[in-house]
């Protein structure tokens, strides 16, 4: 034998046997994870409750089995697409039933956003020998426009001793979206009252499918790397049915109030947006965890690049710092910036996009300032402590910041938005 | 038969009892004597759990059930699948000095301090049924070539004392030192003291003792410097090469190493005694601490 360093090594090999042995004694024993999270936005926009639990139970041979629900409850109000006007503005709701006013001055808020998601999932992961493993999951939400049903697997490979982890994923997800009252035809204008709002249906579906490859690499006994890249693509019903797009007139840069050729019609000068109905994006994920004596670094890198023009970048960095007894503090770090989508439009302008009959030249156009570029910074800290050998109590406070770049006249900007984020956490074995 | 021993010393409870057949010591910088006592079960329950699952000393264990196979297919258990992974990755990183199968050298080799040294035909003979190399070890499914044996002594006793030791942490924060006849590892720093005192007896010397203060992390010392045979002023260590069959030469005495985990340690003592007088240039590359007489 050459004599040679291997206590590199030998630590990781060490590392495997007693970090799996450890976990034997748990057995039959469900592991449940719940939380509760608060967010709130700034300027009495959304606010979401939800609640969650996870369960968790290790069956033999290193089986396992997880159930999850969560409950998502959403009040307030959410920006219609429409820009601030100097004017008063009137919309009618996508449902045709109701209708709002903004005064002057304010970002058009669709006034009553109340809903409630659910959603309940199942995990199985199931190893098949002593180095692969499949993962199982299957999830369906429901809210009262929206149903989604989602199917994956994913494939593990460990290699090299286990310190070398590759996974191969598949997932599909197919939502039906059926608004109350149908959908609104896209680059239509919004009508007053239900009189006669053109639909293209009462319900539409989409289907996604996304194929993930990675890898996780143990460096040394303290440090692990993760790299994951996702190819996912979607087909059918993009649109926010609830966004809308302001039309103006060239002259006076207000909403139009000289509608179309023939006037006397119901229309308003919104017209609901459009998106492509097909989305391809590539999703690049690299991390990487280092132990120190006893902290803990956590760094990721995440591009993502869709064929609507979206690019984005994020940052995230977390660093948790042990205290006495198991107590720990972990303040986090998220930098997020993206591009705009190649349709995103602030407005759509009379007689350049829109022809004298209400008729849209342009094939696709959304203000959603989901799609607009901006960027956001995220603050938080999170504290954990032991209740017991086998608990864990942490709370989670994080603020939001999110500036929209956007190009528009003076009195129309889309206003930044702050949120927070209030999350208490409690982990036990039962 | 376990008999559990708890005595209260100045700040500290004491714990012993005899697994694998060696004392076993457990030290608890714990305030109450139940928790203590809880402890203690724990760890003896774990350690002689641990003794009549891996010892090739016993009929009514899945060892016994390997070695007798007699060349049939096994499929073991999932700890023992782990135990066996870790020595296939040692195998490899000893390039084959570190073998389970070469327990078999034992029916040639008995060190006994006479000059019985086995003939060269008779160690050939045993050297057939020894090599990691012949064994099929696939998906949890081991088979033997009839007459070979594989023995996990080399690496239970380490086991059981990290075992113990994480056992030992799920029930209190405060320092435990787990100690199985001298190859030990501790849960952590202590509260006043910051550390244990651990003797060292220094071979040759009956009453020499060096003290070592140990904060954190674990010791394991391979060796024993009664075992080994004498003829025609040559020494013969009980340190086995399995690739020749043959005593190691120069090996030193005992080789003592601190490291992380009690395993650890126990497989740089253990791969140290094997480099014979290379031993402690092989451990100043591994960058730990260690002792060697």
């Amino acid at each position: 034998m050459q004599l040679e360093k291997i206590s590199g090594k030998l630590s990781i090999a060490t590392c495997t046997l007693l970090q799996v042995s450890a976990s034997v004694s748990h057995a039959e024993e469900w592991d449940i994870d719940t939380s509760f999270l608060y967010y709130s936005e700034s300027d009495g926009r959304i606010s979401a409750f939800e609640p969650a639990i996870r369960a968790t139970i290790d069956l033999e041979d290193d089986e396992s089995i997880s159930f999850m629900a969560v409950v998502d409850a959403l009040t307030g109000s959410t920006p219609n697409g429409a820009h601030k006007s100097t004017v008063a503005q009137t919309f009618t709701n996508p449902s045709g039933k109701d209708s709002y006013t903004v005064q002057a001055g304010d970002l058009p808020l669709s006034d009553t956003f109340r809903d409630v998601r659910v959603a309940l999932s199942a995990e199985w992961d199931k190893p098949i020998d002593r180095l692969s493993s499949v993962l199982m999951a299957a999830t369906i939400s429901s809210e009262i426009d929206y149903t989604s049903i989602g199917l994956s697997g994913t494939y593990k490979y460990d290699m090299n001793n286990k310190n070398t982890t590759l996974e191969a994923g598949l997932a599909g997800t197919f939502d039906t979206i059926n608004p109350i009252g149908g959908i609104p035809l896209g680059l239509n204008p919004m009508r007053v009252g239900n009189s006669d709002q053109q639909r293209e249906g009462v319900d539409d579906t989409r289907t996604s499918y996304d194929l993930m490859v990675g890898v996780t690499q143990i460096i040394d006994r303290k440090t692990l790397v993760q790299f994951n890249y996702t190819h996912g693509s979607s087909s059918g019903y993009h649109n926010d049915y609830n966004n809308v797009l302001t039309v103006i007139d060239p002259l006076t840069n207000q909403p139009l109030t000289n509608l179309w050729a023939a006037p006397g019609t119901n229309d308003l000068p919104y017209l609901f947006e459009k998106r492509p109905d097909s989305r391809s994006k590539d999703i690049f994920f690299v991390r990487g965890v280092r132990h120190l004596t006893e902290d803990v670094i956590n760094t990721s890198y995440r591009l993502f690049s869709d064929d609507w023009g979206v690019t984005s970048h994020t940052l995230d960095f977390k660093y948790r710092y042990e205290l006495k007894g198991r107590h720990y503090l972990q303040p986090h770090l998220r930098y997020y910036t993206q591009t705009a989508a190649d349709f995103y439009r602030h407005n759509l302008v009379q007689g350049v996009d829109v022809d004298v009959n209400g008729v849209a030249g342009t094939e696709f156009a959304s203000h959603d300032y989901r799609l607009a570029e901006f960027d956001a910074t995220t603050v938080g800290l999170k504290y954990g402590l032991p209740i017991g050998k086998s608990s864990e109590f942490s709370v989670r406070g994080e603020f939001m910041s999110q500036s929209i770049s956007e190009a528009t006249p003076a009195g129309e900007e889309t206003p930044d938005l702050n949120a927070v984020i209030l999350q208490m956490n409690y982990s036990f074995l039962w | 038969m376990k008999e559990l021993q708890l005595n209260k010393e100045e700040n500290y409870w004491h714990g012993s009892f005899t697994a694998m057949a060696s004392p076993c010591e457990v030290l608890m910088e714990v305030d109450n004597e139940a928790l203590a006592r809880k402890i203690l079960n724990a760890v003896s329950d774990e350690a002689l759990r641990i003794e009549h699952k891996f010892s090739r000393y016993r009929e009514d264990n899945e060892i016994h059930v390997i070695n007798n196979a007699a060349g049939k297919t096994i499929q073991v258990d999932k700890e023992m699948a782990r135990l066996i992974d870790f020595s296939d990755e040692l195998y490899r990183l000893s390039e084959g000095l570190f073998d389970i199968t070469s327990g078999v050298l034992r029916k040639v080799w008995k060190f006994d301090g006479s000059d019985n040294v086995p003939e060269p035909s008779a160690v050939n003979a045993v050297l057939e049924n020894v090599g990691w190399h012949k064994v099929k070890w696939t998906n949890r499914q081991l088979t033997l070539q009839p007459g070979m044996e594989i023995d996990l002594g080399g690496v239970g006793k380490e086991y059981a004392v990290d075992r113990s030791a994480q056992i030992a942490k799920e029930f209190t924060d405060e320092s435990v030192l787990v100690n199985f006849g001298g190859d030990l590892a501790t849960t952590g720093e202590r509260r006043e003291h910051g550390h244990w005192s651990v003797g060292r007896l220094v071979t040759g010397k009956e009453n020499a003792v060096t003290l070592f203060q140990m904060r954190r992390g674990a010791i394991a010392t391979s060796g024993d410097a009664h075992r080994f045979l004498l003829k025609e002023g040559v020494r013969y260590s009980h340190v086995l090469n399995p690739k020749t069959g043959w005593s190691v030469p120069d090996a030193p005495h005992t080789v003592s190493v601190v490291a992380p985990t009690c395993i650890e340690a126990g497989m740089l003592s253990t791969m140290a005694m094997l480099q014979g007088d290379k031993a402690e240039e092989f451990l100043k590359l591994q960058e730990v601490e260690f002792w060697i007489d």
